[in-house]
């Protein structure tokens, strides 16, 4: 009464097709996880712009990791800019990474004079925030061109981010980071915490920009 | 019979849209974990906090009797620079005599701060300690220091959850939120799994 035809025998092959298909589903998904991760050096690090001369240097570069400062120090010292200008947020209690990295810069031979810091707020949700706040300064500066230092996880969403807001406002602007620091992050980068992370890091949270307009 | 499965469908569908927000709220309230508190031997402040919140609740705590000494997390930065030193000065400021103040100088992630609790707790002769970290932060920070060390106590005195900090109400609506919080169930994934350390 009221049984439906094939009894057991139905069931079975239904269970038996749902289960291939969440299978196939699992494996397709595993397969596009995979995939996705060892994109990440690829999604996160964007082209570098050969160097050339600017106003000034934007030194985002400051991971102790890696090879920014030098990099930096390298670029003035072969005459590419006449200042350099260090940026970054806090990293605890009134302590600001572009302090030691401008310490740093003098250390390898740049002059006092022609290296300043400027504190980017610690508050602030995406770089598309920070990009006026760093324009505005290179206007009040009078500076007409930059040659922006990043490092390689965040150039490609630095790219995408600041060039509008820096052609908006008239200013030239090259990105470009250190082939050593593109050597060391993407060499056995899934092995390191630090390396994936970074990149990692960097992917989701362009990937979360779009979705906000204040970020856009 | 096929209407009935279309109402069914959009049944679910409807279900599901208006209890999305809940789920998200209740599972972002699942990150925290605040114990009722007793005295403990000390009091650590994870790393990774540029306005030193959590440093500012630790030496409250402090006052209040509830653990003799402070251990802070440093991180080390920039040309030879560890965030640990600025701490100190912090907690100082704050009337905690340097003497009670013990500096962990190399803690990048979470299981490496529990590896490295563990090894001053011992030496110490700590057997309990009250940990403040950020809201979203407690409950895989305290897993993972158990984990690490079964045989000593742990505490959790979160940061509260409010501006300027991470909050779980309808996190997805704030873009900085949504970030840490996608990232802290990830985070979680990766310490079960035993992933990156």
């Amino acid at each position: 009464m009221g049984e439906y035809p094939g009894g057991w025998l139905a069931v079975k092959a239904n269970l038996k097709k749902w289960g291939g298909r969440a299978l196939l589903a699992m494996l397709v998904g595993g397969a596009l996880c995979l995939l996705g991760f060892f994109s990440l050096p690829w999604l996160a690090i964007g082209p570098s712009d050969t160097p050339r001369k600017a106003d000034v240097i934007l030194h985002f570069a400051v991971d102790e990791r890696l090879n920014g400062d030098q990099f930096v120090a390298e670029l003035f010292r072969q005459g590419l800019a006449e200042h350099i200008l260090c940026l970054s947020t806090q990293a605890a209690w009134e302590v600001y990474p572009a302090e030691y990295s401008r310490a740093h810069l003098l250390e390898l031979g740049v002059p006092a004079a022609q290296v300043s810091t400027l504190h980017l707020p610690t508050a602030l949700d995406c770089r598309a925030q920070v990009m006026p706040i760093v324009v505005s300064y290179l206007q009040q500066q009078g500076w007409r061109s930059a040659l922006m230092v990043v490092e390689p996880p965040g150039s490609r969403a630095n790219r995408r981010v600041a060039a509008p807001v820096f052609a908006r406002a008239g200013i030239d602007l090259a990105l470009s980071y250190s082939p050593r620091d593109y050597q060391a992050v993407t060499t056995n980068w899934w092995r390191e915490h630090w390396k994936t992370q970074s990149m990692f890091s960097e992917v989701l949270n362009a990937g979360f920009d779009f979705f906000y307009s204040e970020c856009w | 019979m096929r209407l009935r499965g279309w109402f069914l469908a959009l049944g679910l569908l409807a279900a599901f849209y208006f209890c999305l927000p809940s789920v998200l709220n209740a599972a972002a309230r699942q990150l925290i974990r605040a114990d009722s508190l007793i005295a403990a031997d000390a009091i650590i402040a994870l790393g990774g906090d540029p306005l030193c919140l959590r440093e500012r609740q630790a030496a409250e705590l402090y006052h209040r009797g509830l653990g003799r000494k402070i251990v802070i997390a440093g991180l080390p930065f920039a040309w030879g620079g560890n965030t640990g030193d600025a701490k100190r000065r912090y907690l100082i400021c704050r009337g905690v005599p340097s003497a009670d103040i013990v500096v962990l100088p190399e803690a990048t992630n979470t299981r490496q701060e529990a590896s490295t609790l563990q090894t001053v707790m011992r030496q110490n002769q700590w057997h309990s300690m009250i940990v403040v970290t950020a809201p979203f932060h407690s409950r895989r920070a305290l897993f993972t220091m158990e984990r690490h060390a079964g045989e000593l106590k742990f505490y959790s005195s979160p940061v509260p959850a409010e501006p300027p900090e991470w909050r779980p109400a309808m996190w997805w609506t704030r873009r900085r939120d949504v970030f840490i919080t996608v990232r802290e169930f990830i985070s979680w994934g990766n310490t079960l799994a035993g992933g990156w350390q």
